[in-house]
């Protein structure tokens, strides 16, 4: 059995209001995960039910940028500082609000955020893909667009001899 | 009026199975804070996507941690799968709970032991430990390995376990239950144990599900959030599965319920071995991964409920992989247990928590 | 007076050899015996000699220099108590100096300054709270049934002191796992750096300095064993037999409640130490003035 699972795009100011109406639903906050995207940071916060289960409800953030804002859910769910930290330390978004902030003391590294940073040949993989994608997409197009007009020709002049027996016609004609 | 100092628990600790620093307020042998830090394995493994391919990836899940590596390594392949719509044979199905129910008996044992220790009961630390061995008996008779296994991939396993294997991992199966239980009914009632466990890291019903705790840790404190119960993967093939709860919430409650969840797995694995059918054990799985599918999968690890997601960009690695591990819900519930409690009592309540740090911080 | 000098003198030098070698043997045989018990094979007999030696050999690294002498103060002074003991001299002068050892070794515990040695230094004080009052009273009992504090007086009496003093030998028995810091009372040090305090006292101490205070532990242990086996020897020459059996048999219960008991907290130490001490004492005093 797979796992119920819904996604739905939501904007920075309803994150808060997300997280009390999941609250109020009897639903608790499992995780908070950030994805670097073509279009920039993807913030998602899942939520599932306590008693039961009803699916994993996950609400994502598009577009953020290293260094833009987001409201702690730590008030409601206190188990997610260490999400919320992590968020800071390896993704650069600033969280605010937080009832427990290490203030990027979290994880110690040796670089600012470095989930943002997309190495060269992940870049170059990702292009390959899209152009092998794109090339399959056009030949397939192509392909429809091939069988449509011989398909047209066949139904009009069913009694067209092919070109091939026109010209034999003609120059055996010549050679007599 | 006492003095206030500070001692500094961790990272280095004989007592802790890994590393993580406390700074104790210690006022008179009395916890007044306790202020956390984690962050000394960080490996960035989840960047790791960008070099290794999904199928490649399935290695360095598994070495996330060393006592829930079958746990990872299969939770990452259930999410693959479900992402690809791939079916994975039902004989490999069962061998993948039975192997995952016998990591659990290895990881509540070796945490036994550790407890155990932890209080000065050194001899039950060493004769658990023992029987543990026969644990990793089975796991090397069964996959080559006896800590990382390398047994999963994507699509089902890497190799079958004849039915000779599968009958001798029967039978230490049922002499392992018999030791066990004589010493799980030594260990629970021996008053030494009681005194310093009964009423010891208290946390009611209510304050478990506000924190949000997972695993033996909640269930302690009777919150059901057992993943097993749901039915995902290869536990919906599961007869009759009822979580084990306990309703006092205290240290003793959480030594309890994972003893008893240890014969539990037991006879788990048994039925997954009696009820296996022939056939073969994987699907081949090629391919790149369609740009922007996406999945989420839950499993229940030894330390509580994992969650996982993927996203896929089209090629063949992975866009993300997210791995939401038990321990990392469970921190704010262990700061919260700390609170109050006597010096004595801070190895036996971190200890109850089971904490996996290497889990938390990947 | 002279004599009893040269007499502690001689007993101390004697003490500090006989009680070397002893107790090392006696050490050796524990580790044995208890990773028997626990299912393992366990190290050679002689291991603990080797121990020794390693850490005499190892460089001079402390926190704080006077640790050293006070380690050096607390190791004389006992090595002293069991030569007063073993003598044959004023019990009481001997019980006061183990303790006054006990004392210099606290000071060395605090004397580093670190959270773990000073919290463990506040348990042992807490330790000697709880077994001092009874080694009082036993001496207090051997000089009411004997009429003496010296020791020597023991062999010759006819009866051994066991028979007017079992009360006070069973609070000895009890009180002797505090002294000897076995499990369920190694509060302040356990053998292994396994509690919350890290190994305690000792945590801060490394090469010679911690290679004393083994030493230490060792002639505890054969002090304690003579404490025991005081209580068995009278005029006859075979009691001296039976005090090395019921020496034996003791220490060989300390280890069997060492392995099989967890480690409790100070006030149950205290209470539980109190409590044996003062019920013991009194059926003991009841006991000798009925009689």
């Amino acid at each position: 059995m797979t796992v119920k699972q819904n996604y739905h795009s939501i904007d920075v100011s309803q994150i808060l209001t997300t997280a009390q109406k999941e609250k109020d639903e009897g639903r608790r906050c499992i995780q908070i995960c950030c994805t670097t995207t073509d279009d920039g940071i993807d913030v998602m916060y899942s939520y599932r039910d306590f008693n039961g289960f009803s699916g994993v409800e996950n609400f994502v953030v598009h577009g953020l940028s290293k260094g833009d804002e987001i409201p702690s859910i730590q008030e409601f769910f206190p188990s997610q500082f260490p999400f919320e930290n992590e968020a800071h330390d390896l993704f650069g978004i600033n969280v605010t609000n937080m009832k427990l902030d290490f203030e990027g003391n979290f994880y110690k590294l040796g670089e600012d955020a470095p989930m943002t940073v997309i190495s060269t040949e992940q870049l170059k993989r990702k292009e390959r893909a899209k152009k092998i994608a794109a090339a399959m997409k056009a030949k397939q197009q192509k392909q429809n667009a091939q069988q449509s007009p011989v398909a047209k020709k066949e139904t009009s002049s069913p009694t067209q001899q092919s070109p091939g027996t026109n010209n034999k016609s003609s120059s055996e004609k010549k050679g007599e | 009026m006492g003095k206030r100092s500070v001692i500094p628990f961790g990272p280095q600790h004989p007592v802790l199975p890994e590393p993580v620093h406390l700074d104790l307020a210690v006022e008179d042998e009395k916890v007044v804070k306790a202020i956390p830090q984690i962050g000394f394995i960080h490996r960035g493994l989840e960047k790791l996507t960008e070099t290794h391919d999904y199928q490649n990836y399935v290695y360095v899940a598994e070495r996330i941690c060393g006592i829930c590596s079958f746990g990872h390594s299969l939770g990452y392949c259930e999410t693959i799968e479900q992402m690809m719509d791939v079916d994975v044979p039902m004989r490999a199905q069962k061998i993948r709970v039975m192997l995952h129910e016998i990591s659990r008996i290895q990881s509540h044992l070796l945490w036994l032991g550790l407890t155990a220790d932890a209080f000065g009961f050194e001899s039950l630390f060493m004769h658990v430990w023992r029987l543990r061995e026969n644990v990793l008996d089975i796991f090397e008779m069964t996959t080559g390995g006896r800590v990382i296994l390398s047994i999963n991939k994507v699509g089902g396993l890497v190799r079958d376990i004849s039915d000779d294997v599968l009958s001798q991992v029967e039978s230490k199966l049922v002499s392992l239950k018999d030791e066990y239980q004589q010493i799980e009914k030594t260990f629970l009632s021996n008053s030494s144990v009681k005194s310093r466990t009964v009423g010891v890291g208290v946390i009611s019903h209510d304050q478990a599900e506000n924190l949000g705790m997972v695993g033996p840790f909640a269930r302690a404190s009777h919150v059901n959030n057992d993943v097993r119960c749901l039915g995902i993967g290869g536990y919906r093939l599961l007869s009759d599965f009822v979580p084990i709860l306990d309703t006092t919430g205290d240290c003793y409650g959480r030594i309890r319920v994972r003893c008893k969840e240890v014969v539990q797995s037991i006879d788990i694995a048994l039925e997954m071995i009696r009820s296996l059918s022939s056939g073969s054990v994987s699907v081949d799985v090629k391919g790149p991964i369609p740009d922007g599918a996406q999945a989420v999968n839950l499993l229940e690890q030894p330390r509580g409920e994992c969650f996982y997601y993927s996203l896929g960009n089209g090629t063949q690695y992975l866009e993300r992989m997210r791995m939401r591990t038990p321990s990392s819900e469970n921190l704010a519930g262990m700061v919260a247990a700390l609170q109050g409690c006597d010096l004595a009592d801070v190895n036996m309540i971190i200890l109850t928590i089971d904490p996996c740090i290497s889990c938390t911080e990947r | 007076m002279f004599f009893t000098i040269i007499g502690i003198c001689i007993g101390s030098v004697l003490f500090a050899l006989l009680g070397y070698l002893i107790g090392g043997f006696v050490e050796g045989c524990d580790r044995r015996i208890s990773a028997r018990m626990q299912g393992r094979v366990g190290p050679k007999i002689r291991q603990p000699f080797w121990d020794i030696s390693k850490l005499f050999k190892k460089e001079k690294a402390s926190t704080n220099p006077s640790e050293n002498t006070y380690i050096t103060c607390a190791l004389v002074l006992l090595v002293i108590s069991g030569g007063v003991f073993f003598a044959g001299s004023n019990l009481l002068l001997s019980i006061i100096l183990s303790t006054l050892s006990t004392l210099f070794f606290i000071m060395a515990a605090y004397s580093s300054r670190s959270p773990f040695s000073t919290a463990g230094g506040a348990r042992e004080i807490l330790q000697v709270l709880s077994y001092e009052p009874m080694e009082y009273f036993m001496a207090i009992i051997f000089y009411i049934v004997i009429g003496s504090f010296n020791v020597i007086t023991v062999s010759l009496q006819p009866q051994p002191l066991i028979v007017y003093g079992w009360p006070v030998f069973i609070g000895m028995l009890f009180i002797q796992l505090v002294k000897l810091r076995k499990s369920p009372f190694d509060l302040s040090t356990s053998h292994a750096a396994h509690q919350e305090l890290l190994q305690g006292t000792l945590t801060e101490m490394s090469g010679p300095a911690l290679a004393k205070a083994k030493l230490m532990h060792w002639y505890e242990t054969v002090l304690m064993l003579g404490w025991t086996a005081m209580f068995f020897l009278d005029a006859r020459p075979e009691s001296w037999i039976v005090a090395v059996v019921a020496a034996i048999v003791a220490w060989f219960l300390d280890i069997w409640i060492d392995n099989n008991f967890a480690r409790v907290k100070w006030q149950s130490m205290i209470s539980w130490c109190w409590g044996i001490t003062l019920c013991t004492s009194i059926v003991n005093f009841i006991f000798v003035s009925l009689l």
